[in-house]
């Protein structure tokens, strides 16, 4: 099971990231710096998608790959903090970064692993925001 | 995936995963296909609007996914 989980997670992973890099990281030079900042912001809210909809989609397994209680905590840690990006979009980086630290502190080391990769691809893209 | 002595979870795991990623690159790509080569970028007040209309369907589907996982007897 693991060697599939390895496999499920390399491929998605990878092609993110090749979606990702053929989306164009650079924001257009003509949008003005409030512009900018939700077209980061816009970025990061992609990828969040995804870190909740794994959540959700390994909860779901059977047996399931992460518990019902983690799913539950990271569909509200992902609406907090959307709302929080759409509020202040120019502070997207800070507000990650600090939602990431209390989402690990928060659930089970182990339910942590398996959105591991994702939560990479989110500090990929937050690296980027200037 | 020949080759591969997969359990029926396992497979259908795989499977949904690897089916799943033309979805996912194609959202990238709508969502972004303003931003192609030969496409004229998208003005601030474009870029604004869609973040703003992004963060109400996310909200959307947080409260939809909520009500689904408390349902009595999901877990």
């Amino acid at each position: 099971m693991q060697r599939v989980m390895r496999h499920y997670r390399l491929i998605t992973v990878l092609a993110l990231l090749w979606a990702l890099a053929g989306c164009g990281a650079t924001p257009p030079p003509n949008l003005t710096p409030q512009a900018t900042a939700a077209f980061h912001a816009r970025r990061a809210l992609d990828v969040l998608r995804v870190i909740r909809d794994t959540a959700v989609d390994a909860s779901r397994q059977t047996p399931p790959l992460i518990s019902h209680k983690t799913a539950i905590h990271v569909v509200t840690w992902h609406k907090s903090l959307v709302q929080a990006i759409g509020a202040v979009p120019s502070g997207v980086r800070n507000t990650v970064d600090t939602a990431l630290v209390q989402l690990k502190a928060d659930i089970p080391p182990e339910d942590w692993k398996r959105i591991e990769n994702y939560v990479n691809l989110l500090r990929a893209v937050i690296a980027e925001v200037t | 995936m020949a080759g591969l002595n997969l359990g029926p979870n396992a497979a259908s795991l795989l499977n949904t995963g690897i089916a799943a990623l033309p979805g996912i690159i194609d959202a990238f790509r709508k969502k972004h296909e303003q931003l192609n080569p030969g496409a004229p970028p998208p003005t601030s007040e474009q870029v604004i609007a869609a973040l703003q209309s992004d963060v109400v369907a996310d909200a959307l589907k947080d409260e939809q996914l909520l009500a689904e996982l408390n349902k009595p007897g999901y877990a």
